[in-house]
């Protein structure tokens, strides 16, 4: 037999050659730990910031706006100044719960507005309005972070403190020249900073191409790691032709096809998955038990109604069919994994995309695991869903 | 043109050979003072008999003389030497291939260069340019033709059996140094010869019977026939060896100018493309190992030339433009090493005959299919993929028409898929490539050429990606590539007479470029018809004169579907993929034509000057454009030890790209990139087989294409407002190929620089290299074993970083303004504060908006440096070869930068290394 074994060494050497040409790139530059995934809360995180009017609406006067027919003037102009104001809700969540002396860690939380239709709707260069409100509202918010209360801004400044914030959007519409094509719009910035520490201006580096202007400092002054700050921003429009738009609709999270409760009392059960945390961050291509099949895992989807796309008045198809806004969903967690962590769940040309769930597993170690689900669509609206599991 | 290959020659028996001339008397042998004498490589020879091609022919001898080192050294021997005979018969350019000491090779070299000689001739008689082997054979005693040692010492001899004379296929030079083997068919001892320097041999006493005889010299086909001995008679033979390819006298010249128009000049051999490491024996690989040539990063297959960008240097196979020269990822370039011809690679200061781009030129050249009657072959396979190649010559009527087929097919597929599938990744058509060639020549008369040729390429690649990535939900489905290109190409050249000739081109192609993603796409089809026609006139030695036309007709069907930019009412910082798309569909044609003209004149001996100006139309945006251009060649010292200058200067233009020009996406206002070249080099001889050459470069660059966003954000401009400039200069240091070692050391040392536009600070461009060093060799171990080694330190890529590189320690130095009044403050500072904020996180779309740390191509990744090794055997057989291959890469395994990848947040950075160590394996059989 000794013919045979010799053709099997030389295509096995070949195969080998072959092989370690090709699977070298995986082997010797992929097994590596990948970074932590954007669905993993491990730190300090803003989730999600629902606004209840992504698009604000701006009244004609009363004697010309629809709303208004068979309203006094009184009641048009509370109906507008409510349609005018956009309420934000912060989602946030301190994975670290406590700071090394081991005490609970405060999240300051401050919003500043102000800035309208910057030039080529550039969020960058609201950083001079930016710093101007910052610096108004600096005493009463460093008073307040060091008295552990809320702070006292002075009245009229677009400040906020806190996980919710107002703002009332003046007429950013007809401040704003009519374009020569699209519809007619203003847009306004709403800068968030979620910090544990005071916050303080940063200078400027010349050495760096760009530098945000308000950082967070520790007690000596220092800048924090972005553990511990989270600086952000969302906006707000306003349409000539009054359109609105909705954030997605939301009905439930579900595990396994059951709703999860919000109830904390009625909260499910799931033992742990005994992989250790350091072999679920690997690429499949790695040797090491793949955590997806060795433990069981749990289907994680998020519920929406099928017409949860609402029509995109701009967006035509290439046979002028209308289509519907784009609308996704990110997971995230505590605690445990995903097999994944974004899904799409509406395309504007083929419509919903039932298949929109992920698989996640339990971690290795009792607790409570607290899982979100945002849904966005492409307008800038969003609904947050968040659920908790016990893990024993 | 080089004269490659002789008419092939059969062994037949002949008149024997004259005896060597006398030592005394009228026609006697000059001899030195202490008896020392140089003989002469071969008598006068005959006419060239009509119908008959000839190589050239010494007319006169003059005598090379004797050192009297050598001579109180003793030293004798051969000196062989490579000689250039022009039309005129006078000798161009001598190189010695086979040297002797003490100064015994330089006076050949002297001596052959005031040799008159008989022309190369065509069949007609018409005289051209030939190349030969030409030895002297220097002794200090009268050489007698060699005998068979072992014949009876001190026995008279009788009967000479066995004998002849050795010459060169299609003419009458006798071949001195040719090995003679004579071994009995029926088994018994070998006897061996070599010819003396009049080519003739001698074996005494053979015993009667059947031999097989075996004559091998150096730069020849090796010849066996099976001759009879018999007894009391001699036998007499003529043996006429044809030249050998593979062996250095093909040469596959990768030029910076086809000789003289251009500035630059490179020389590399078949044999030096086929062994350099790292290249799989790809020659337009081997492009990448010359200097002003940069490294491409990864595994892209880019020509990065002096600074210019990928998309400024254009590549042609026989005159044609084609869309791409490489195979995906720079493995395999899309026509095969064994059907080149040479390469024309010019990286500035081309001659006005190209046109349309700033930066580099690579002119391929396939060679002609072989014309010996008989059928030849080619197999190869490696890991990556196989090739095939047959040709042959046919005879139809009283033409011959010679044709040539070729093909080659990557086999990645057959295993890549399973791999990646292991992985978690989705491959719908793992990578696959093909290529194929299909060439037919005939020669309507002596003087011209007629080729039809079809060739083209395909590339493709489809994978599935089963879920989206962070950050882009709506890209998930088919991810799908597709490239390919044919091309129709008929190629006639005329030579009408030593003053005039004509040559012509035209082909008709097809483009396809075809990339989906999930629900978007980009199809691009375009139709290409595309000529070049050029007329040569000599007026007199010293002028000739060039004009040519050439024209790129294409038609387009464009149809894409891509995100457009964020409408009103849509946040700017979203994923790519959850942006409005807009879906075009348009279709049109484009015609660019251009003229030129260009003189050589050599006012004096040893300087070439040649102005010639180019006049192009481009009809997207209806613009002309000239440009003037001159080079220069200056011979300080002609012959050995060489010395060159050279130098050149040119206007360079480019139009904007197809995207750029055309409505509804691009400006038609918009001008061509120009550019504005300088050069100026020196070549020397450092020795016979070591020349340097030192070139430095400066390009001018201005009305760049640069794109913005406006102040709407639904549209995109384009602008001429960008300027830059790229200096450097560039050493190639050769050891010229002999018969054991061939190596270089090519540096480059270069910036380019951008300042886009008025009032910007300058940057580097994107793929600005630094330092580029490139040694490598190649020994012929002997029994058909070669070993080669390529060593490879380059600097980093340039990136943009978003996050600042935190592992190096290092601090700048800041002065903090004095507090309360108080004197400033000096401080270090770190350079890179790990607490800076990188992004921004944008709650509308659930990403982050990264803040750029540094600006464009501010930050450059660590030195490249790589180590690759070859080892080549061959067998030879009766009539076929057989090597064997193993190319290592990275054979120390370096880790070396290609980019950064970051987090989803921006607050880590991590380096992308590439490829591992790579070994490979390759087989390979010609007939």
């Amino acid at each position: 037999m000794m013919p045979s074994r010799k053709r099997s060494l030389r295509r096995a050497l070949l195969a080998t050659l072959g092989a370690t040409a090709l699977f070298g790139p995986a082997v010797f530059s992929g097994c590596a730990t990948s970074f932590t995934p954007p669905g993993k809360v491990d730190t300090l995180r803003v989730l999600a910031v629902t606004i209840d009017n992504p698009y604000v609406y701006t009244c004609l006067p009363p004697a010309e706006e629809p709303k208004c027919k068979g309203l006094s003037e009184e009641d048009c102009t509370a109906l507008c100044e409510s349609l005018r104001t956009a309420n934000f809700e912060m989602e946030v969540h301190d994975a670290y719960g406590v700071n090394e002396q081991g005490s609970e860690r405060l999240i300051n939380i401050l919003w500043i507005g102000g800035c309208f239709n910057p030039e080529g709707d550039q969020y960058a260069l609201c950083a001079e309005p930016l710093i101007k409100v910052f610096e108004a509202a600096g005493p009463a918010l460093a008073e307040a972070i060091q008295n552990g209360e809320p702070p006292k801004f002075p009245p009229g400044l677009p400040v906020g403190y806190g996980k919710k914030f107002s703002i009332t959007v003046p007429d950013i519409v007809s401040s704003r020249p009519k374009p020569d094509f699209g519809p007619h719009y203003g847009i306004g910035y709403v800068f968030f900073l979620a910090c544990d520490g005071r916050f303080g201006i940063v200078e400027s580096d010349p050495s760096a191409a760009g530098t945000f202007p308000i950082g967070c400092l520790d007690g000596e002054g220092r800048p924090v790691s972005a553990d511990s700050f989270v600086p952000g921003y969302t906006q707000v429009y306003s349409f000539a032709d009054g359109r609105l738009n909705e954030n997605p609709v939301v009905t439930a999270l579900t595990m396994d096809g059951e709703p999860l409760p919000e109830d904390f009392a009625a909260i499910p059960t799931v033992p742990t998955c005994d992989v250790p945390p350091q072999d679920r961050n690997l690429p499949p291509s790695c040797s090491r038990e793949d955590p997806f099949t060795a433990c069981q895992t749990y289907e994680i989807k998020v519920q929406v109604p099928e017409d949860v796309a609402e029509v995109d008045p701009d967006a035509t198809g290439s046979k002028d069919e209308i289509l519907t806004e784009t609308v996704w969903v990110s997971y995230h967690t505590d605690t445990g994994d995903f097999d994944g962590d974004i899904k799409l769940v509406n395309d504007p040309t083929t419509g919903y995309s039932a298949p929109h769930e992920v698989k996640w597993i339990p971690p290795a170690v009792p607790g409570l695991a607290t899982i979100w689900a945002v849904v966005r669509d492409a307008r800038g609206g969003s609904n947050v869903v968040v659920r908790t599991v016990r893990v024993e | 043109m080089v004269l490659a290959a002789l008419l092939p020659g059969v062994a037949r028996a002949d008149d024997p050979p004259k005896d060597p001339p006398p030592d005394s008397g009228p026609s006697a042998i000059p001899r030195g003072a202490s008896g020392a004498v140089a003989k002469p490589p071969a008598a006068p020879a005959p006419a060239a008999t009509p119908g008959q091609a000839t190589l050239p022919r010494p007319l006169t001898y003059v005598e090379p003389g004797y050192t009297k080192e050598a001579t109180d050294a003793n030293i004798q021997g051969v000196v062989t030497l490579q000689i250039d005979v022009g039309v005129d018969g006078k000798v161009k350019k001598a190189v010695v291939v086979g040297p002797l000491d003490k100064g015994l090779d330089d006076l050949a070299v002297a001596a052959v260069l005031k040799t008159d000689f008989e022309p190369a001739r065509r069949a007609d008689g018409t005289p051209f340019a030939g190349r030969i082997f030409y030895r002297y054979t220097f002794s200090l005693r009268t050489v007698e033709t060699p005998v068979d040692s072992d014949a009876s010492a001190g026995a008279p001899r009788t009967t000479e059996s066995f004998g002849g004379v050795v010459l060169a296929a299609g003419g009458d030079a006798l071949l001195a140094g040719a090995k003679i083997r004579v071994k009995p068919a029926a088994g018994g001892e070998t006897r061996e010869l070599t010819t003396a320097e009049t080519g003739g041999f001698s074996f005494g006493d053979l015993p009667p019977g059947k031999y097989e005889v075996t004559v091998e010299l150096t730069g020849f086909q090796p010849l066996t026939v099976t001759e009879e001995v018999v007894a009391g008679e001699r036998t007499e033979v003529k043996y006429r060896l044809s030249t050998r390819a593979g062996d250095g006298v093909i040469e596959v010249q990768v030029r910076g100018s086809k000789p003289p128009r251009e500035v630059t000049k490179r020389t590399v051999t078949a044999r030096e493309i086929s062994r350099i490491p790292g290249t799989n024996g790809d020659a337009l690989r081997s492009i990448q190992n010359l200097p002003g040539v940069a490294r491409p990063p990864g595994l892209a297959g880019l020509l990065i030339v002096r600074g210019s960008a990928p998309q400024d240097t254009q590549t042609f196979i026989d005159g044609t433009p084609v869309p791409l020269i490489y195979h995906f990822g720079g493995l395999s370039s899309v026509v095969p090493t064994e059907l080149l011809d040479k390469i024309d690679f010019y990286p500035g200061n081309f001659s006005a005959q190209y046109g349309r781009v700033m930066g580099g030129i690579v002119d391929v050249g396939l060679r002609a299919p072989k014309d010996d009657g008989k059928v030849h072959g080619l197999v190869q396979a490696d890991l990556i993929d196989a090739r095939l190649l047959v040709e042959k010559t046919f005879t139809i009527g009283n033409v011959p028409l010679k044709l040539v087929a070729a093909g080659r097919r990557s086999y990645i597929d057959a295993w890549l898929g399973p791999v990646l599938e292991s992985t978690g990744a989705g491959v719908t058509q793992a990578p696959v490539y093909y290529d194929y060639q299909l060439l037919a020549e005939t020669n309507p008369s002596p003087n011209s050429s007629l080729r039809l040729g079809f060739f083209g390429s395909d590339d493709a690649l489809s994978l599935l990606l089963r879920d989206p990535s962070p950050g882009e939900p709506a890209l998930s489905g088919n991810i799908g590539l597709h490239t390919a290109f044919q091309r129709v190409q008929l190629r006639y050249e005329n030579q009408y007479s030593d003053k005039d000739s004509l040559s012509a081109v035209v082909a008709y192609g097809h483009d396809d470029l075809d990339f989906n993603i999930g629900p978007l796409f980009f199809l691009l089809d375009v139709d290409t018809l595309t000529g070049r026609l050029e007329y040569t006139h000599r007026f007199s030695s010293n002028v000739r004169f060039n004009t040519g036309f050439d024209i790129y007709r294409a038609f387009y069907q464009v149809a894409f579907r891509l995100p457009t930019f964020p409408r009103a009412g849509e946040p700017p910082g979203q994923p790519f993929s959850t942006r409005q798309v807009r879906e075009i569909s348009q279709s049109g044609e484009v015609f660019y034509p251009a003229g030129y003209i260009e003189l050589e004149v050599t006012p004096m001996k040893g300087l070439k000057l040649i102005p010639g100006l180019r006049v192009d139309y481009y009809s997207l945006n209806d613009t002309v454009d000239i440009s003037p251009r001159i080079a220069a060649r200056f011979d300080l010292i002609p012959g050995y030890p060489r010395t060159t200058l050279k130098g050149g200067m040119g206007l360079f233009t480019q139009p904007p790209s197809f995207n750029e020009v055309t409505p509804p996406l691009g400006d038609p206002s918009l001008v061509s990139n120009r550019a504005m070249q300088y050069s100026l080099g020196v070549e020397q001889d450092l020795s016979k087989q070591v020349e340097v050459s030192v070139e430095g470069f400066y390009k001018q660059l201005d009305s760049l294409v640069l794109s913005f966003t406006g102040t709407s954000t639904d549209v995109q401009s384009f602008s001429n407002s960008g300027t830059g400039y790229v200096v450097g200069a560039e050493t190639l240091l050769k050891y010229k190929a002999d018969e054991r070692f061939f190596g270089w050391l090519a540096y480059t040392l270069s910036r380019s620089a951008r300042i886009d536009g008025p009032g910007a600070n300058e940057r580097l461009a994107s793929f600005d290299q630094t330092h580029i060093l490139t040694l490598l060799g190649n020994y012929k171990l002997g029994g058909g074993v070669e070993f080669g080694a390529r060593f490879r330190l380059v600097s980093g890529n340039l990136v943009s970083p978003t996050v600042c590189d935190s592992s190096g320690g290092k601090s700048r130095v800041v002065v903090v303004p004095g507090q309360n009044g108080g004197p400033p403050q000096i401080q270090n500072v770190p350079v890179c504060d790990p607490n800076r904020t990188n992004a921004v996180y944008h709650a509308p779309s659930g990403a982050y908006t990264p803040i750029p740390f540094g600006g464009v191509a501010s930050e450059r990744l660590p030195l490249f440096h790589q180590l690759d090794l070859r080892l080549d055997k061959r067998w030879k057989f009766k009539s076929w070869e057989l090597s064997a291959y193993v190319d290592v890469q990275n054979v120390y395994n370096n880790a070396n930068t290609e980019a950064l990848q970051y987090n989803f947040n921006f607050t880590a950075r991590q380096n992308v290394t590439g490829l591992p160590i790579l070994p490979s394996i390759g087989l390979r059989g010609e007939m």
